[in-house]
């Protein structure tokens, strides 16, 4: 049985990983795609009106843009594989610097947004579902909603004008203030983790002070969605057989809810958390865009204002490929923890 | 289970922290935050100054770049033979000990003992020959090398010795050394490539101590500074900020102790009003960028000098600066703005400030123009502000209601408008101009020769003759008064209606002194005299 088990793991990770590729390669090419059927060359719509038309062609060419669409394809794909996602037009910068040096500040506001929705999320999650139907049902559901449905940067507005503007608590932009920031050397780029490096307890607090409004504003996004997870996914536990035999043995009802129900109720809750990495990340375009907060996603933004096609080729590629890496991952877990999950 | 109840408490503890941050003291001031004693800091007189900007800087390489902020950071990095001093619109001796005209091409300078790069190394005229020779043949694509093509060969005589030779007579050739093109850089920058921004030094009063152009740029003092400048504070740090609004509220919470460049001017009317209760002072200073409707010359109905006329008649300039910027602008009268000598305001003394539709009535039925008169004017969203659609539509109103004219409004994106702009294809169309250096002939020669930067088919050849004076004759008096011809003549004909000159304005901390003293026509914002600690 052990055996069987095992080899059947074994099959549906060999399996997932080889539709890994098949799934890159779609999504890589819809990214080509998407590019290319915007109008004109990247290099004019960046340049165009501050290069000379000689300038101009010469970068063309340098960049292969006037090459036929099916090598560029092919060079394309090749430099992602070896993980070359091209030069900036604007500013000449390697893609791959840009999640060097901005990766941090997304991956920051993304895991402290991600604690925030758990923190938030598990315990209301629970509550919603335990009390299924109640007033305090309807509230926490209500609020599931509208932490869902509100914009982004509309939550995060209000968070910055009752919080930073009214209240004076905390500050409503960037990572640290600019005095903080330039007293922490970069070493690996995520300010938390330089200012602990440096010993700097007064930037680290600075950076977490910096850090809440919007790991709160993105954590009210996902925490609408987890929120609603969990409530229906402990109501289908709680009425399985196996809860109402507990409950037949006399166990507490709150020891139902937390040792038996709970545990279970989360394995499809871990299945949707992969599918909100997305979520996540388009949210933190967003977030970082009114937070002034320097991650990709703003770095996004601005090579979008700049029409720096390249770049914006390269960041939208890093995060497909972010999304279905993860996806991959939340899969192999699933299939650990739930020995269901096979092909 | 053990494992779990650590990752717990982990998560927990993690938490815990986000939670503690929120309930802390929100203490943004950032000219303040360094966790040492207040005592201690407010005995520290050269704290150093927190900018805060919208801008981009691109590279602090002298040879890689065209553009103010970064050149903004090179004026306060490294030095050049002259400079325009603050307040002040003349050249006069930097880096040099003296420079003067040895006949009307040759150019000769003698550099000052003792001038000392951050590295330590000495400046010596192999430097400047360096700076240029590397400019002209870098050639990088921002152009700003173009200013230097005026160079036939420069040499140095001795170590401290530099001669010009130009290629023709150019009374302006003091003022290009004073720009960024000029900058001197030490021998190790190599010559047929940039230096990368993140080591790049020079002989300024500043040195680069980190660069990051998407977050902040941190300079700090040139121990080696061997100039005239005092310097009133301990260094500067640059912080970027994506949005206006960003700007503005780390100002109102004393994150950055100088907002600069640019606030919305909704922001700069709130600030001025409410400012001062939050610890914000607005301050201006003169500026020297304009914006102006270049005409069609080439083809009607702009062929006809009375439909440039009336158009010029008909605006109302005053209430484009009150009513769409809010006063973060001023008028301009004329093609060369007021704080820059040779300025005259040719437009009002033709045509009156105040709009006149009767007299722009008669002027079209003098001249048996059919009316209204209908024409395109272009302008673009991406290049000079949010607020230049609003001003275009104030104008459309303008010269519609005047029954004048019948206006269609068209836009383009910066992209496409710099290339299209040239071909004539516009009937009107706007544009904005920085100067490169504080002098008159950088609104005249680019845009009222026969071969100007328009080609809109305006051509006159008194202009022409002015033109040459301006740039070839070195006296003072002859060039003030072919300036002023050349207004003159260029509010009769109307090839360009000029529209306002933008203030410079910063939002600076109440107790931060020395901003207003820069902002001068140089538009330059020397970092040096500022000081100050944020209340």
């Amino acid at each position: 049985m052990s055996r069987q088990a095992t080899g059947s793991l074994r099959t549906y990770l060999i399996t997932r990983l080889l539709l890994f590729i098949p799934q890159v390669l779609v999504i890589l090419t819809i990214v080509f795609i998407l590019m290319r059927v915007a109008p004109g060359d990247p290099v004019s719509v960046a340049l165009g009106g501050q290069r000379s038309a000689e300038e101009l062609q010469a970068l063309r060419e340098a960049a292969g843009y006037d090459r036929p669409i099916l090598v560029q394809y092919a060079e394309y794909i090749g430099g992602v594989l070896t993980f070359d996602l091209g030069t900036t037009i604007v500013d000449n910068r390697p893609v791959t610097q840009i999640f060097a040096v901005n990766g941090g500040a997304t991956l920051t506001l993304t895991l402290a947004a991600f604690l925030v929705a758990l923190v938030l999320s598990i315990p209301l999650g629970l509550l919603a579902g335990r009390f299924r139907d109640t007033a305090l049902d309807a509230v926490l559901r209500v609020l599931g909603i509208l932490t869902y449905a509100a914009p982004v940067f509309f939550l995060g507005l209000l968070l910055q004008l009752l919080f930073a503007r009214t209240l004076g608590w905390l500050p409503s932009s960037s990572q640290a203030s600019p005095v903080m920031f330039a007293s922490v050397p970069p070493r690996t780029n995520i300010f938390l983790v330089d200012a602990l490096l440096a010993d700097n307890t007064a930037a680290f607090v600075n950076g977490l002070q910096h850090l809440v409004l919007p790991a709160i504003t993105l954590g009210l996004l996902l925490t609408g969605v987890f929120i609603r997870i969990i409530r229906i996914n402990l109501i289908q536990t709680l009425s399985s057989d196996y809860v109402e035999a507990a409950r037949a043995r006399g166990v507490p009802e709150r020891r139902v809810v937390v040792a038996h129900a709970f545990k279970n109720a989360m394995v499809p809750f871990v299945t949707i958390l992969g599918l909100q990495v997305a979520l996540l990340l388009g949210g933190a375009i967003l977030t970082e865009q009114t937070f002034n907060w320097n991650g990709i996603g703003s770095q996004l933004v601005r090579y979008l204002d700049a029409r720096d096609y390249a770049a914006v080729q390269g960041i939208i590629t890093f995060f497909a490929l972010a999304v279905v890496t993860v996806s991959l991952l939340i899969d192999i877990i699933n299939a650990i923890i739930d020995p269901r999950v096979r092909y | 289970m053990r494992v779990r109840r650590v990752k717990a408490w982990a998560v927990l503890a993690t938490a815990s922290a986000l939670v503690l941050a929120a309930c802390g003291n929100g203490g943004t001031d950032g000219a303040t935050e360094d966790g040492g004693d207040p005592t201690d800091q407010a005995a520290e007189t050269a704290l150093p100054v927190v900018i805060g900007t919208t801008d981009t800087v691109t590279n602090i390489d002298p040879a890689g770049s065209y553009d103010k902020p970064s050149w903004n950071i090179i004026y306060n990095t490294y030095q050049r033979l002259l400079s325009v001093p603050l307040g002040e619109t003349e050249p006069t001796p930097d880096a040099a000990e003296s420079c003067d005209w040895d006949d009307e091409v040759t150019y000769t300078c003698t550099l000052k003992s003792g001038q000392m790069f951050a590295d330590g190394s000495e400046l010596t005229a192999e430097n400047v020959v360096h700076s240029i020779e590397r400019q002209l043949q870098i050639q990088h694509a921002s152009n700003g090398w173009q200013l230097l093509t005026g160079i036939e060969s420069v040499e140095a005589a001795d170590e401290s010795t530099v001669t010009f030779t130009l290629s023709s007579a150019d009374a302006t050739f003091p003022y290009i050394l004073t720009t960024a093109a000029a900058a001197i850089v030490p021998m190790s920058f190599p010559g047929d490539e940039l230096q990368p921004n993140a080591e790049v030094f020079g002989s300024g009063p500043y040195t680069v101590e980190a660069f990051d152009a998407t977050q902040q740029i941190q300079l700090g003092l040139n121990q080696n500074y061997g100039g005239q400048t005092q310097v009133a504070n301990s260094g500067v740090i640059v912080q970027f900020y994506q949005t206006e609004s960003a700007l503005k509220q780390a100002i109102e919470e004393g994150d950055v102790m100088i907002a600069y460049r640019s606030l919305a001017v909704t922001d700069i009317e709130d600030l001025r009003e409410n400012g001062a209760d939050r610890g914000v002072d607005v301050v201006v200073g003169e500026g020297t960028e304009i914006n102006y409707l270049v005409l069609q010359v080439s083809r009607a109905p702009f062929d006809d000098p009375a439909v440039r006329q009336a158009v010029a008649q008909v605006i109302d300039r005053e209430a484009i600066a009150t009513s769409v910027y809010r006063d973060t602008v001023t008028p301009l009268y004329g093609p060369i703005p007021d704080g820059v000598a040779g300025h005259v305001p040719s437009f009002a003394d033709a045509y009156g400030q105040e709009p006149d539709v009767d007299a722009a009535r008669q002027t079209l039925e003098d001249a048996g123009v059919e009316i209204p008169v209908t024409f395109d004017a272009w302008w673009m969203p991406d290049r000079y502000g949010e607020e230049i659609g609003d001003m275009y539509g104030e104008i459309e109103r303008q010269l519609e209601d005047s029954g004048l004219f019948d206006v269609n409004l068209e836009q383009l994106s910066w992209a496409q408008y710099a290339e299209t702009f040239s071909d004539q294809s516009m009937d009107a169309f706007d544009l904005g101009w920085f100067p490169d250096f504080p002098d008159a002939a950088n609104y005249i020669e680019p845009f009222y020769g026969s071969e100007n930067i328009f080609n809109n088919g305006y051509s006159n050849p008194e202009m022409d003759d002015l033109i040459d004076t301006i740039l070839t004759d070195t006296d003072e008096d002859n060039r003030l008064a072919a300036f002023e011809r050349a207004s003159q003549i260029a509010a009769e004909e109307v090839p360009i209606v000029q529209l306002w000159q933008r203030d410079q304005i910063a939002a600076v901390r109440q107790g931060v002194t020395g901003v207003e003293e820069t902002l001068d026509p140089s538009f330059i914002f020397y970092y040096a005299g500022v000081s100050g600690v944020a209340e």
